[in-house]
């Protein structure tokens, strides 16, 4: 019974800062419409630096909080000025769910190589002594955490019901444009919400800090678990991200004491994906932020000039013959990232008919990759299958999770689709870690043959480079072929408009089906190559981060076009191991590339190369017709 | 004047919405803009609160060029904008959504003048006394017009431009619309109204411009224009089609009737 007792105010303590982070979640959300991904990585941010304030610099306790606090309100006023108002400006809202899952990867580099990958834990506010009340002993930390949770509420609550500039808030949320009209500085009021969420951020780290220890990447925890409060009690409600933050807690200890931790993962997971599903306002029911389909259609990301056929096939023939002819060349290590290059190519594709096509973001991409990845290597090793069953085991393991969350998913669209596809995605995380019987657990699985068909075992590099390109070209030329038809049509019209396509008789669903199984097919078959390649597979090597970096190559290289992703793949597998301090700083690279390339160059590189192509005749062609006169 | 805009020219992307509009309202005066769909009226009452980016040309508000200020520090120099589609906060109640309307000057005015105003709104607007606590997505549609209307009059302000106040309203409640309009003329409101229903505008208003594909047409007094052979056919509503809009002069018989139709109270002159 105290034990119980105990757990269940363990429960509460790390809800409430659930919810402080969930609130800080409610607070963008409400005001900018965007999911901030980046949330999380303020936690991280407000730990980190208070301990080395308060440890390494030697200040008091409450002065490196504030000086902490002090620096978060900086770098969120910054980020917020710098980037996140300028997305807001350019970008559709699936852009922006995006854009700030480059900042929540930039920031995650970014400590990386301030703090290294150490965790640090931080001294309890007021000693270690617990407070026995009844039968149990609480630590003096859960009074803290509790009580600063409750005031954040209570003084949210009277700013944004009780003051003038409260009001102008809400009217920012409800409606922009008007709120201009009534002489609200929006933009000043967006860069406030956003700095006053990176503060709660900064402060649920420092409350956090005594309770567990955190490094680097830890803001993704605290992201994932911030949004699921914040969904399951409605997006842009603060009630709901309170309950919600305080039940996801007392649920996670509860189930992770009396059950096992992997089952409260998939459990608070399970919880999201059911939400989102039945209830997409949550729980507690406000209403979540009508989403504008047009203003994604007025400012769309991706390759939008097309170049002339005979060319695009001149430049696929000069690409073919330079992926043939490179292995004479260069060998050793460039070989290596080469053929890793290819198959992530591979996956990248996939995306791409589900991104830059259908127009459906997903953020759970890797989570195939691990299905065709360990789906392959657990036939391989453990049952004994040939690699080209592994390989079939995972393809048919892959389009049934696919077709699954498709069904699940059907109804959802926009960010609420690129959210299921990250809740998938953490699920399989979750499960490649915990299921440590059939997957090795963290520290991955060993002794993956090498891949073989008929006798031939690809076993040296140049036969493994030629494997995994020649697949790559089919799966290229297939996909060209596929998207150049009526379905590639039809997917490019859901893209445009959703409804529109349907009044045209589109069976959307189903459309949206294929796009996502072909994804998947092509994700798991890069990640049963990448198994055989690497001969092992770990978890990390096919996690959520990779669903990002596989969403910045697309975006960087240039969405909706197959091409773009093999620039974007190239820039950000090759250009790190060639440059070696970029090695170092891989992820804050990624970061940088993905918010850069997001706000500069939304139609990416290989948009730019081809409206540069197309610009010679097309200025020709305009010269030839006078200037537009007035009609009379 | 106390706004005047010369060879203005604005759009959105690659397309020019407007290609050089130059005109004028005067202090007090009720000026109507009249023109189709799409021939730029709204673009162009962005252009004067700051919604959309001039590209050429000039907009001077009581002497001061408008182009550097922001669309707050416009409202603060006395520019109110009721757009198109009511725009209400509707997550808000009718009272907050009023408040606001006075936020941008509630520095210079104080909690005083802004209960003095807002009890000036409930007079002009008595329907709204009772639905002060009610969310405004919960009004009507006639209801969230005069809740937008009194909205930009809690800020006073010095000129007032209406977007399509009676689009999408019954019959009844346009009439309501322009009774408060007349209301507001009377009481010495600059007004800038663009309105699809150019035959009730331009009765009430002093002057009128006709835009058209982003250019001004036609100006003159509002009895003027709405006795012009040319925009009876073309904006009152029955027009003939291009082919035989030229020379025929069976045209002109037409709107002679037609006129006769439509101002049965304003004989020809």
């Amino acid at each position: 019974m105290d034990a119980a007792l105990a757990i269940t105010i363990g429960g509460l303590v790390q809800g409430s800062v659930f919810a402080l982070v969930a609130i800080g979640f409610a607070l963008v959300y409400r005001v900018t419409g965007t999911v901030n991904l980046a949330q999380g990585a303020f936690v991280v941010l407000g730990a980190l630096t208070t301990y080395s304030f308060e440890q390494t610099l030697g200040w008091p306790a409450a002065l490196a909080a504030l000086a902490a606090l002090a620096v978060a309100a900086i770098i969120g006023y910054l980020v917020a000025v710098c980037i996140f108002a300028p997305g807001l400006r350019r970008l559709p809202p699936s852009g922006m769910v995006m854009l700030t899952g480059g900042l929540l990867t930039l920031f995650e580099g970014a400590a990386l190589l301030v703090w290294g990958s150490q965790p640090y834990q931080l001294p309890p506010f007021s000693g270690y002594q617990p407070v026995a009340i009844g039968g149990a002993k609480i630590p003096t930390q859960a009074f803290w955490d509790v009580g600063i949770t409750a005031v954040v509420v209570v003084a949210l609550w009277y700013v944004l019901q009780r003051t003038t500039f409260g009001k102008a808030l809400r009217a920012c949320a409800e409606n922009p444009s008007a709120a201009t009209l009534m002489g609200i500085d929006v933009e000043r009021v967006r860069v406030f919400s956003y700095t006053a969420a990176a503060v709660l951020g900064a402060l649920s780290g420092i409350a956090i800090g005594p309770v567990v220890s955190l490094q680097f990447d830890g803001g993704r925890f605290f992201t994932v678990y911030g949004f699921i409060s914040v969904a399951i009690g409605g997006m842009g409600s603060f009630a709901g991200a309170l309950l919600g933050g305080l039940g996801l807690g007392v649920l996670q200890q509860l189930g992770a004491a009396y059950v096992s931790s992997i089952f409260a993962t998939t459990l608070a997971i399970a919880l999201l994906i059911v939400t989102l599903v039945s209830r997409p306002n949550g729980l507690f029911g406000r209403g979540a932020r009508r989403e504008d389909n047009r203003a994604a259609a007025a400012h769309p990301i991706g390759v939008r000039t097309r170049i002339a056929p005979r060319t695009a096939r001149i430049a696929f023939i000069a690409a073919a013959a330079v992926v043939a002819l490179l292995p004479v060349f260069v060998g050793g290590g460039a070989l290596s990232s080469l053929s890793i290059a290819g198959i992530v190519f591979i996956a990248v594709m996939g995306l791409d008919v589900l991104m830059g096509f259908a127009g459906q973001i997903s953020l759970g991409h890797a989570a195939f990759v691990a299905i065709g990845g360990y789906g392959a290597a657990i036939a391989t090793v453990r049952y004994g299958f040939p690699p080209l069953a592994g390989i079939a085991i995972g393809l048919v393991a892959s389009l049934a999770c696919a077709v699954v969350l498709s069904l699940i998913t059907v109804r959802l669209r926009g960010i609420y689709m690129a959210l299921a596809t990250l809740a998938f995605g953490l699920l399989v995380d979750s499960l490649a870690v915990g299921l440590s019987e059939l997957t090795g657990g963290p520290s991955g699985l060993t002794g993956v043959p090498h891949f073989s068909v008929g006798g031939y075992t690809f076993a040296d590099a140049r036969s493994n480079y030629y494997l995994v390109w020649g697949i790559a070209l089919v799966v290229f030329v297939l996909l060209a072929n596929v998207l150049r038809s009526d379905f590639g049509r039809a997917l490019r019209a859901i893209r445009t408009d959703q409804t529109a396509a349907l009044a045209l008789g589109i069976d959307v669903p189903r459309y949206k089906l294929y796009a996502f199984l072909i994804s998947a097919a092509c994700a798991s078959l890069a990640g049963s190559l990448y198994a055989y390649y690497f001969q092992f597979l770990s978890p990390d090597m096919v996690s959520t981060p990779r669903s990002l970096e596989y969403v910045t190559m697309l975006v960087i290289g240039g969405e909706g076009s197959l091409a773009g992703p093999l620039l974007g793949v190239l820039l950000l597998v090759i250009l790190p191991t060639a440059i070696q301090p970029l090695n170092q700083a891989k992820t804050l690279f990624a970061g940088v590339v993905l918010v850069g390339g997001l706000l500069l160059l939304p139609q990416g590189i290989l948009g730019v190369i081809t409206a540069a192509i197309a610009r010679k005749p097309a200025r020709a062609a305009v010269h030839s017709t006078p200037p537009g006169s007035v009609p009379t | 004047m106390i706004l005047t805009m010369r060879d203005v020219q604005a759009g959105y992307g690659s397309a020019n919405v407007l290609r050089g509009v130059s005109l004028g309202v005067a202090e007090g005066e009720t000026v109507a803009l009249v023109g189709a769909n799409g021939a730029g009226k709204s673009t162009l009452l962005k252009t004067i609160s700051g919604l959309v980016r001039v590209r050429g040309g000039d907009v001077v508000f009581d002497g001061e060029p408008l182009a550097t200020l922001s669309g707050p520090q416009r409202v603060r120099r006395g520019i109110a904008h009721v757009p198109e589609g009511r725009d209400v906060f509707g997550g808000l109640t009718v009272e907050e959504n009023l408040r606001l309307g006075a936020y941008a000057v509630r520095r210079a005015t104080g909690t005083h003048e802004t209960e003095r105003r807002l009890a000036e709104v409930l007079e002009r607007f008595p329907v709204l006394r009772e639905l002060l606590d009610r969310p405004a997505a919960e009004l009507s549609g006639g209801q969230q017009q005069m809740l937008a209307i009194g909205r930009g009059l809690m800020a006073r302000p010095r000129l007032l431009l209406l977007d399509e106040p009676s689009l999408g309203l019954s019959p009844s409640l346009v009439e309501r619309i322009f009774a408060i309009l007349r209301d507001l003329r009377s009481a010495g409101i600059s007004v800038l109204i663009a309105e699809q229903n150019a035959r009730m505008t331009l009765a009430v208003a002093d002057r009128g411009y006709v835009l058209e594909n982003g250019s001004i047409v036609a100006h003159g007094s509002g009895s003027e224009l709405l006795h012009s052979p040319q925009i009876v056919e073309r904006y009152l509503g029955i027009g003939t089609s291009t082919a035989d809009a030229g020379a025929e002069p069976a045209t002109d018989a037409l709107t002679q009737r037609l006129r006769a139709i439509l101002a049965p109270d304003n004989a020809p002159a």
